[in-house]
């Protein structure tokens, strides 16, 4: 036998590393739930109930119902129903039966989480696109909003468990988050399209006219934009920290775990960074088309704004340099903002029916469910100068 | 008398109050996070679970938990490749949670020793730690690492070899 001693003697610091007693208790404790959730069965059990897989399906309506339909109607159409928005006959495939399979995919609660936020993204895709044909009915508008706060609130329920410095949260709370921000942009725009059809009675004309911003030849519309980039983002954006391996005093420690919440804060300003420039890219060309459209004193005013846009931006992308995350974050959204009040100037007038909103910042977080009171559902009436479109 | 799937959550257990503090430096020593390490030690554990849910039966836990976790940190660094190995080897010294009692000589020797063990090639890495500091058999250590048991045995002595040069350099510096 090799007698390695004295290497055995110059290794046996390595041995410090072990689970801390919590630790080591806390992990035993998940595994012994696990195990109760999942029992153990001999072989000869597994196999002969490998049929129960399929009481377990029955059990399960909705998939059953999905593959059966699959079986009838064949996977083309399911595929096309991919493509379905509110309203085409294809739609609820697309929701109750194709995203309703996919859903069974996801095993564990990140996962869950994470479709959750998905179909979240996809409901709000389907509300820009909607929004970008002059199409996004109130009704319809009210259903999506529902559908987004249920799958929204459930992924905030599956992520509550999940530690609030592990990356994996941090992707999932800033998605959630923008994805909030972007159902909130939408109600605005409709918003203010309804209020506009109000005070200038040019429903349709007015209504194409919101939407020509976000939907401007082939620019991607306002919130398919979002989720295009946060999409972009959430991959590369993910803190680095397991390169983090400096050796921690209690206070160094305490200094890790603010590091932890500055990735968080670091991805959310640089997911708002892609959308701003994709924004600015977009608003200077609306701005061109409707030149031939508007006064010379409403396109001096709306290229002072894209000026002002473009300040926030600079700003913002110093603070980043200077890893001032919360405060780039913040001259990010105004900057968005400010394309909103662009997109008034251009349509309405000179007078943007808002000032400038200052944004407060806030660091991504997965609260507890928030009631329905805290949530945007109505549309707000807004006041609009009642000025013909120009 | 027992059923044997209580017998089988016995000895799974069993195996975790064992071993757990093992797979947890195996993978703390190759990831170099303390955070990702724990998420990987229960993984670990989590997949042996799952696996003999399916009706498999595990007759020595030990390799069979070190082969899980290195497969799984395998695919750790699949999905990570963005992350230089070297800026990592290079930031060693990450110590438990529980630091503040941890008089700093002890934490001297621990960043000690694994600097010593990074000096050495990867391929003779893994081989040396799982048999000088785990104590696995090279029989046990083959079936983790998926290398034949003479494989094993040649990395070993090379590795220890190694570490001894470089020891005998140290003095005489």
């Amino acid at each position: 036998m090799e007698k390695f001693d004295d290497i055995k003697n110059d290794l046996k610091g390595l041995s410090h590393i072990q689970l801390s007693k919590n630790e080591k208790e806390s992990i035993r404790d998940a595994l012994t739930e696990y195990i109760s959730y999942k029992p153990n069965r001999s072989k000869e059990t597994y196999e002969n109930t490998s049929y129960r897989f399929w009481l377990t399906w029955m059990r399960q309506p909705m998939p059953v119902f999905a593959a059966v339909l699959i079986f009838l109607v064949g996977g083309g159409t399911v595929a096309a129903a991919e493509g379905a928005l509110p309203g085409d006959v294809l739609y609820p495939i697309k929701v109750s039966v194709n995203e309703e399979i996919r859903g069974t995919f996801a095993l564990s609660s990140e996962a869950k989480a994470d479709w959750n936020i998905t179909r979240a993204e996809r409901r709000l895709e389907e509300a820009s696109l909607l929004l970008a044909d002059g199409e996004l009915s109130e009704e319809t508008r009210k259903e999506l909003d529902m559908r987004i706060e249920n799958y929204t609130d459930q992924a905030q329920l599956l992520t509550q468990n999940t530690r609030k410095e592990d990356e994996r949260f941090i992707v999932l709370a800033t998605r959630l988050e923008i994805a909030r921000g972007a159902r909130d942009r939408i109600t605005r725009a409709v918003s203010r399209a309804s209020a506009t059809i109000a005070g200038s009675g040019v429903a349709t004309h007015e209504m194409r006219n919101v939407s020509a911003f976000d939907a401007d030849e082939e620019q991607a519309p306002e919130s398919a934009l979002f989720i295009e980039t946060m999409r972009m983002e959430s991959t590369s954006l993910v803190p680095d920290d397991s390169v983090h391996t400096t050796a921690l005093s209690k206070s160094e420690e305490n200094a890790y775990k603010t590091d932890r919440t500055v990735n968080g804060e670091q991805a959310r300003a640089r997911t708002q960074l892609t959308a701003l420039q994709n924004r600015l890219k977009s608003t200077h060309t609306f701005i061109e088309r409707a030149r031939h459209r508007i006064t010379e004193s409403s396109y001096s005013k709306a290229e002072e704004e894209l000026q002002r846009m473009e300040e926030l931006l600079r700003s913002g992308i110093d603070a980043l340099a200077q890893e001032q995350f919360s405060s780039a974050s913040v001259s990010f959204e105004n900057a968005l903002q400010l394309s909103l009040d662009i997109h008034d100037i251009v349509n309405i007038g000179e007078n943007p029916i808002q000032p400038v909103r200052e944004v407060e910042f806030h660091t991504p977080t997965i609260d507890p469910i928030p009631s329905p009171t805290h949530l945007p559902l109505e549309i707000t009436p807004v006041e609009t100068p009642k000025r013909p479109i120009l | 008398m027992a059923q044997p799937s209580q017998n089988t959550e016995k000895a799974f257990l069993k195996a975790y109050d064992e071993y757990a503090d093992a797979i947890f430096r195996f993978c703390m020593v190759k990831v170099s996070d303390r955070e990702r390490a724990l998420d990987l030690t229960q993984d670990t554990f989590t997949r042996v679970w799952e696996y003999s849910t399916k009706g498999n039966e595990i007759s020595n836990w030990k390799p069979f938990l070190f082969r899980t976790a290195h497969n799984l940190i395998i695919d750790y660094y699949r999905k990570k490749k963005s992350v230089s190995l070297d800026e990592m080897e290079e930031e060693v010294g990450f110590l438990p949670s529980e630091t503040a009692g941890i008089p700093a000589e002890v934490y001297a020797e621990y960043n000690i020793a694994l600097q010593k063990l990074n000096e050495l090639d990867e391929t003779y890495r893994d081989p040396v730690m799982l048999r000088v500091v785990e104590g696995l058999s090279p029989r046990d250590i083959a079936e983790t690492l998926g290398i034949s048991e003479n494989v094993v045995s040649v990395r070993v002595h090379r590795g220890v070899a190694k570490l001894r040069e470089i020891a005998n350099e140290n003095r005489k510096k």
